[in-house]
């Protein structure tokens, strides 16, 4: 039953991308990793109601995968070590998902079946009852207390932190779209004149790189490190 | 010349199954194996070994009383075979279902428990706190601070969890010793190099 089109939301991005590969019978390699980009884009544009806190993650699974297809389009880019391991790391990631996604059917009947094991209700207190033990102090009291806020707070912390880091990704690619809508040219110095920050740059870079191999625009350099200019490829 | 344990292990009592039985039964609720091990004077191996021998013997005899072990404790339940009548008794509060994403991270601290929530997400790919939350609240799993660094806790699973299902031990479940170990990012890649490498030499081989 867990092979058919999932139309409705998916577990996260690795469930999503699981189902991707699945669907085309293909292993989990490096080659079907970049066969499935282009679906794997189209599917978080498709969803704009996707919740914020999880589009982050589905994000920073996408810039990963326009990595990998970047580096099939650009060979001879030497990379650092670091870099080269995205793949290996993200087919791991995928392969142990896999196991429990599995399993989690299992687990499913199991919990779910008609086949459960009582303890004897008898000793339960009927009536609970708050009574401060022995050694209950103030201190004791606030350390509960803070403890109580510290695990709110841990929460919060950490949703700021995966918006920010990816938002900007699939911004970049839709308004690089939007942008060629109206205009027929771009440049890339011009289009990274106004930003300071270095991830900008490589981010649309990587955008540039994913239009291209969607074959909907064209790169040409008059000279090595010169600026690039983009053109709209007519449709046919 | 092999030196003893470091611990001398106190001789076993005469009729020690049946009376930690005895003691099991009297407890009522899960007894903790630091407090058998209090009673009796022995080290903890010593009571989990009788403790599943009579866990065995109960399954065995297809008993209408089954123990249910844990990390840390065992308790009398019943025999989940059972449970078409013993339902007419006793229940279960929410029977609300698990989602997929619940039943997925259940699942991982199911078999890889005691585990931190960053290794829960590592494997995940999501930000898991409200389903772990939401699993805590329904008492599915425990959350307990973490003994190697106090920033962080652990998840592992809840004796409910097992009543609900109707296994009397964690190891009960599918195919539990091949999915419970660990295999890490580094494990991985040195095995896909075996793997590769292997290959090779196999194609040499054939020729």
């Amino acid at each position: 039953m867990s092979y058919q089109v999932k139309i409705e939301k998916f577990e996260g991005p690795l469930d999503l991308l699981l189902e991707l590969i699945e669907k085309e019978k293909l292993e989990i390699t490096e080659v079907s990793l970049s066969k499935v980009t282009d679906q794997f884009l189209a599917f978080i544009e498709q969803n704009h109601d996707i919740e914020a806190s999880f589009l982050a993650d589905f994000l920073v699974v996408a810039a990963q995968l326009l990595f990998i297809k970047s580096k099939a389009l650009l060979p001879s880019l030497e990379l650092e070590e670091e870099a080269s391991l995205t793949v290996d790391e993200l087919e791991y990631r995928l392969k142990e998902y896999k196991k429990f996604k599995e399993i989690a059917q299992e687990i499913k009947r199991i919990f779910h079946a008609p086949r459960y094991s009582f303890e004897r209700k008898f000793f339960r207190p009927k009536q609970e009852l708050f009574y401060p033990g022995e050694n209950l102090s103030l201190d004791a009291l606030k350390n509960s207390f803070e403890n109580l806020i510290q695990y709110f707070e841990e929460q919060e912390k950490l949703e700021e932190k995966s918006i920010e880091k990816t938002v900007s990704i699939s911004e970049k690619i839709t308004e690089i779209k939007s942008f060629l809508v109206k205009n027929q040219k771009l440049d890339f110095e011009l289009m990274t004149s106004e930003t300071k920050s270095k991830v900008d740059v490589v981010v649309t870079f990587l955008a540039l790189l994913e239009l291209v191999k969607q074959r909907s625009v064209k790169l040409s350099q008059e000279r090595d490190f010169g600026n690039i200019l983009i053109e709209k490829i007519k449709d046919e | 010349m092999n030196k003893k344990k470091e611990k001398e292990e106190s001789a076993i009592p005469e009729n020690f199954k049946e009376s930690l039985e005895s003691v099991i039964f009297v407890a009522g609720k899960p007894i903790q194996f630091k407090k058998i091990m209090a009673i009796f004077g022995l080290e903890k191996r010593q009571i989990v070994e009788e403790a599943e021998a009579l866990q065995a013997e109960y399954k065995e005899k297809n008993r209408g009383i089954h123990l249910l072990l844990t990390k840390d404790a065992v308790e009398m339940v019943t025999n989940p075979a059972f449970s078409k009548h013993t339902s007419q008794v006793a229940s279960f509060e929410l029977e609300e279902k698990l989602s997929d994403a619940a039943l997925e991270t259940m699942a991982i601290v199911a078999y890889r428990g005691p585990i931190t929530r960053a290794e829960i997400e590592l494997i995940r790919g999501v930000n898991s706190v409200y389903t772990l939350r939401n699993l805590s609240v329904r008492g599915l799993v425990l959350k307990k601070p973490n003994p190697d660094d106090a920033r962080m806790s652990i998840y592992e699973v809840s004796e409910k969890f097992l009543k609900h299902s109707g296994l009397m031990h964690e190891t009960d479940l599918p195919n539990f010793s091949e999915l419970s170990k660990k295999t890490t990012f580094e494990e991985y890649l040195d095995q896909k190099e075996k793997d590769s490498q292997k290959q090779i030499l196999d194609s040499v081989n054939r020729e």
